[in-house]
């Protein structure tokens, strides 16, 4: 099984790269890789310079990894004591670590948790506890593994906004893996879009949204939805389709991009054989979601 | 609850019980990893003897390849209090904290009473294996290699003796294992420490590797009402290591003793269950 | 980074470590009753099957510190050996290695917590077993015994290491093969009887007893604290000792180096619930 297919990619310095693509497209592993956790089979991967494969002691030093769904830690310490011990890995002094450790809290909302263990603490504060482990050696290149999975919307919000504040203080990389395409377009400078191993795209969200928009993108709301997208896929001038499902309401939301508008009469006419009715369509301003449709020509579920 | 749905689901909970216990290698390591272990510790206790006897104490040259027997029997049949009192003590951890899968288990219909039996049916195949083959090889090793002539004949055990006790006792540890999940649905890391204890006690106080009699005088009265001691007892005259005279007896205690656990076991873990509830423990992540 | 910020890096990894292992043992009292009453009631049984076929009283003795050196082969199975199979099933061990530190470190870290908090637990279970059961000891030279322990600690230790990075790639075989190395060492080692220098003990079983630093430490200090004994009867045992943690550690120290190499190259250093 291939799990990275001629990935050729760089990473600024000081730049947020976003890694956007579904479960299995080889976001983790090239985290893996990236951190010294995996050896590649071929090929060559550098970090500020350093080969990860014979270098990969030195890397440890400039890194540092936090991977969304998890929480490294012992429940029966405390979150001080969590993170002290987390920064005696890194050999910072007493002094100083007690000094990082409690600005740390201060920055992630913890203080009022310091004394409480690990295993007391809700899934959103222990993600914060997991970002504050990630920082806390203050490193030149953080990996960020899907960092927001399992997290509730205000708790994600408030985590991207800590990242963009702790790049913000300068020498800094963050490389993130995500499959949320918002959090990709909000969070990152650069993004790379990866499916089966493979990178399809790389560039600016905006710049990757404006090659979409020389295709039209619509957005088409339909009852009952489409029990076969294959064959509107083949529809001469269609580029890439999905189609999301309101259980609730019985409404299916289609976002297409067309290379060529007059595929949308044959799209309608297939929607009516189907038996649908259209409830709703107009055009749309590209987002991420409609990049990746056009590049893999399905959506990301 | 049917009861054709109980044992349905009760075989289906040993079936998973099973390949959980028994995927994690091939069957030849298995089998080994279930002799290695009920030897070693038959051996331990087996050489305590024969150097009691090459030190020339005071009892006769008979008593020790007789205590050598009584103790191989004893020893062999334990397996089953291990391997019940272990399984059954990580079981609800397992399922809860490892494979997060206990609250699905809870909220399906029925109740958790065959998810339990079902995989204590699987500690006690598990002791099964290790009780036929730690016998086998006591008398390869002991008559067959070291030549030391212990009067245990396998082939002429009485199994209309041995069955009883050895389904009584069953039900005995089984309901002794529903008590540890009792306990374990409704503590936080005990699970670890509690199959070992309660199989430590059992091993002082059972009558395991000497005769309750060589027991403290205060401490005594707490074998007599303990299962496991007549579970051995009854076995051992099933062999012929004891006097069959008292097997009626013993059977008759093994089974009134049984009966007292199984409503305590059940009393128990059906309060348990409910606190659990209240407290919100039953889909509860333990985490050290 | 120079030597110097390397070992002083290292040594604080190895010290918080510690750190960790001896809180959080002592935390939970519940833990602190069983692994100090637990060894007592195995104690109990095997000292009652000494007295029921008429052995002599310094058996007891004998028992009691093999119960107490029990609780170091069972710390050195589960909390050293097996201890990079629970950093991985909780998530920790990504982050051992993605941190500069070295694994020996570590390792050396969780073996100095370990040790103090089975030596806190050992003095108990000794104290426990003279006052239960009333055994005699002749202890006439108390550095040596120290130096013995220290030794035999060490050696234990270190082959704890060695295990640790063979468990390393382990998934539930971890588990297992901690469980199956108990008995099996409780016997060759002879924790509740004298395996080595007793006549009726196969030489071979001897030979392969005397493989693991239990055994050798075991018998020392037997020799040292029930039988009155001194330096001199146990020099052999040292020199044994010291060979044995010679040899163990660099031993480590390669096979950790190539286990973490070979898990990085098929992908199981993070893989989990296998």
């Amino acid at each position: 099984m291939v799990a990275l297919d001629g990935v050729d990619l760089q990473v600024h310095d000081d730049e947020i790269f976003g890694l956007l693509g579904p479960n299995g497209a080889g976001k983790t592993t090239l985290i893996k890789i990236l951190c010294t956790l995996l050896l590649p089979t071929d090929g060559q991967a550098y970090i500020k310079g350093l080969d990860v494969v014979k270098q990969a002691s030195q890397i440890r030093r400039l890194i540092n990894l936090v991977s969304g769904g998890e929480t490294p830690g012992y429940g029966i310490l405390s979150v001080k004591e969590n993170l002290w011990f987390f920064s005696q890995l890194y050999g910072l002094s007493r002094d100083f670590a007690k000094d990082r450790v409690s600005k740390l809290m201060d920055q992630l909302e913890l203080q009022n948790y310091a004394n409480t263990r690990m295993s007391k603490l809700s899934t959103g504060y222990k993600q914060r506890l997991n970002l504050a482990r990630g920082f806390v050696n203050d490193p030149a290149v953080l990996f960020l593994d899907e960092p927001t999975l399992g997290l509730d919307v205000l708790s994600a919000r408030h985590l991207r906004t800590l990242v963009k504040s702790w790049i913000q203080t300068g020498g800094k990389t963050v490389l993130l893996t995500t499959h949320y395409m918002a959090e990709a377009d909000q969070l990152c400078d650069r993004v790379g879009i990866i499916n089966q191993g493979r990178i399809l795209a790389l560039d600016t969200p905006q710049r990757l949204k404006a090659k979409v928009a020389s295709g039209a993108s619509w957005k088409i709301e339909i009852t009952p939805n489409l029990q076969q997208l294959d064959s509107i896929k083949n529809i001469p001038g269609m580029v890439g389709i999905s189609q999301t499902d309101n259980i609730e309401t019985g409404v299916s939301t289609l976002k297409l991009i067309l290379q060529d508008e007059s595929a949308m009469s044959d799209l309608l006419t297939q929607i009516r054989q189907n038996g649908s009715k259209v409830l709703n369509m107009g055009k749309s301003e590209p987002t991420l979601e409609d990049v990746y449709i056009s590049l893999v020509g399905t959506g990301l579920e | 609850m049917a009861v054709a749905d109980f044992i349905k689901s009760a075989r289906e909970s040993f079936r998973v019980g099973w390949k959980i216990e028994s995927n994690w290698t091939d069957p030849v390591l298995f089998a080994t990893y279930q002799i290695v272990r009920p030897l070693a510790s038959l051996l331990i206790v087996a050489f305590i003897v024969i150097i009691g006897a090459s030190l020339g104490t005071s009892a006769s040259a008979g008593f020790y390849s007789q205590y050598l027997a009584w103790l191989i029997v004893g020893n062999a049949f334990y397996a089953y209090v291990l391997q019940v009192m272990l399984g059954m003590a990580i079981l609800v951890h397992v399922d809860r904290t490892e494979y997060e899968v206990l609250k699905n288990i809870y909220i399906s219909p029925g109740t958790l009473h065959p998810y339990v039996i079902g995989r204590g049916l699987v500690s006690v195949l598990n002791g099964t294996v290790s009780v036929i083959l730690t016998l086998i090889f006591s008398v390869l090793i002991f008559n067959g290699l070291l030549h030391y002539n212990i009067p245990l004949n396998l082939l002429q055990v009485n199994v209309f003796m041995l069955f009883p006790a050895v389904i009584l006792g069953i039900i005995g540890l089984l309901a002794i294992g529903y008590m540890l999940c009792a306990v374990t649905i409704v503590s936080n890391r005990m699970e670890f420490v509690l199959g070992d204890s309660v199989s430590g006690i059992f091993f002082l106080l059972g009558g395991v590797i000497f005769p309750v009699t060589g027991l403290p005088t205060l401490i005594q009265p707490i074998s007599r009402v303990l299962p496991i001691t007549y579970f051995l007892n009854a076995i051992r005259e099933s062999f012929g290591l004891l006097p069959t005279g008292q097997y009626l007896s013993d059977l008759g205690f093994l089974a009134l003793t049984t009966v007292v656990t199984v409503a305590l076991g059940i009393g128990l873990f059906r309060l348990a269950e409910q606190r659990a509830r209240k407290l919100g423990l039953i889909d509860r992540k333990s985490e050290y | 980074m120079t030597t110097r910020e390397e070992l002083v890096t290292n040594l604080r990894a190895a010290y918080a470590r510690m750190w960790v292992r001896l809180k959080g043992s002592n935390r939970e009292v519940t833990g602190l009753i069983v692994e100090i009453g637990l060894p007592i009631l195995t104690i109990g049984a095997y000292v009652i099957l000494y007295r029921t076929i008429g052995l002599s009283i310094q058996a007891g003795a004998a028992v009691i510190i093999g119960g107490a050196m029990v609780a170091f082969w069972t710390n050195v199975l589960w909390n050293m050996s097996a201890q990079w199979f629970w950093e991985r099933e909780s998530g920790n061990l990504e982050m051992y290695l993605v941190a500069p530190v070295s694994r020996m470190a570590v390792l050396l870290g969780m073996a100095m917590g370990g040790s103090l908090n089975t030596a806190m637990r050992a003095v108990g279970i000794v104290l426990l077993g003279v006052f239960i059961f009333q055994v005699p000891f002749q202890l006439h030279d108390p550095f040596s015994a120290a130096f013995v322990f220290v030794l035999t600690i060490a050696a234990l230790y270190t082959l704890g290491m060695m295990f640790a990075s063979l468990f390393m790639l382990y998934g539930r075989e971890a588990y297992h093969t901690a469980n199956l190395l108990q008995e099996p060492v409780y016997f060759l080692s002879g924790a509740y009887f004298p395996a080595i220098y007793t006549p009726i003990v196969p030489f071979a079983l001897q030979a392969t007893a005397s493989l693991i630093p239990m055994t050798i430490g075991l018998d020392a200090i037997r020799r040292l604290a029930i039988y009155g004994g001194d330096i001199t009867t146990v020099w052999l045992h040292i020199l044994a000792l010291i060979a044995c943690t010679a040899i163990l550690f660099p031993l480590a120290k390669r096979s950790l180096n190539y286990m973490e190499s070979l898990g990085k190259k098929e992908g199981r250093l993070t893989l989990r619930w296998q």
